[in-house]
């Protein structure tokens, strides 16, 4: 699962976001507060890394474009897979 | 692996409501990363329900890791029972999510989603904005580094790109 789904409540502390979660299924409301947006120290250091020509790259296509890519990279990605397990 | 553009048409022949979010919703928005599955949060109301049920039904949905043979039954009733589904379906794997952590369900989201066309039909994403929001308040370490990349997508506006 790639998403960001779970029961429990938001935070980008995990004991914070249960605490969270728990009080707005009591309070039988959906769980939606804001996020920090105060800059997280790792995620601005994953930033550095972040190959900006490949996203320039993708953003220069369309939808359908990136769609299609990813529909691509799945399929060879399931053919690594399937030749690894015949190679075992 | 999940066949994007069958799984998108399937949901929208069958009229049901949802909103394309995680990995594929990243991917709209510019991102590299490869997904293997389909994120979509669906309208919890119960015509939907039905409509979803109905339209993943011959598909033949079924819990995700589960181990073979539970008496898993795939209708109206037990999508209204639970709430988020971890799916295999012959169409690939596919989450159904009746919330999610940051941004609610459905009608929370609505306000936060884009348009998008794939193959002449249009379907709702969840906007660039609030995809980082949701990634960042479910707080899971291995989302950090999709974060860093949506992040460097806004910086590079492609939040714009996706409509």
């Amino acid at each position: 699962m790639d998403s960001t789904a779970t029961r429990g409540g938001s935070s980008s502390r995990p004991g914070l976001a249960c605490y969270i979660g728990a009080m707005s299924k009591l309070a039988g409301r959906p769980c939606v507060e804001p996020a920090t947006s105060e800059p997280d120290p790792v995620v601005e250091a994953y930033k550095k890394d972040v190959d900006r020509t490949l996203l320039r790259a993708n953003l220069a296509r369309t939808v359908e474009e990136r769609l299609q890519n990813l529909g691509r990279l799945q399929r060879f990605a399931e053919e690594l897979r399937r030749a690894g397990r015949a190679h075992r | 692996m999940i066949d994007l553009e069958r799984a998108l048409h399937e949901l929208h022949r069958g009229g049901v409501e949802f909103i394309i979010v995680g990995g594929v919703a990243a991917t709209i928005h510019g991102a590299t990363r490869v997904t293997q599955d389909l994120d979509i949060v669906y309208a919890r109301t119960p015509e939907n329900i039905d409509r979803l049920a109905t339209a993943l039904a011959p598909h033949r949905p079924y819990l995700r890791g589960a181990p073979p043979g539970l008496p898993f039954r795939w209708d109206a009733e037990t999508i209204g029972r639970g709430l988020n589904f971890t799916l295999t379906t012959a169409l690939g794997d596919l989450d159904l999510l009746g919330e999610i952590v940051g941004g609610g369900g459905y009608a929370d989201l609505l306000p936060h989603c884009q348009s998008v066309t794939v193959s002449g039909v249009e379907y709702r994403c969840l906007g660039l904005e609030r995809l980082i929001h949701v990634k960042r308040a479910a707080g899971r370490p291995r989302d950090l580094e999709a974060i860093a990349e949506l992040e460097a997508l806004r910086e590079q506006g492609g939040d714009q790109d996706a409509g």
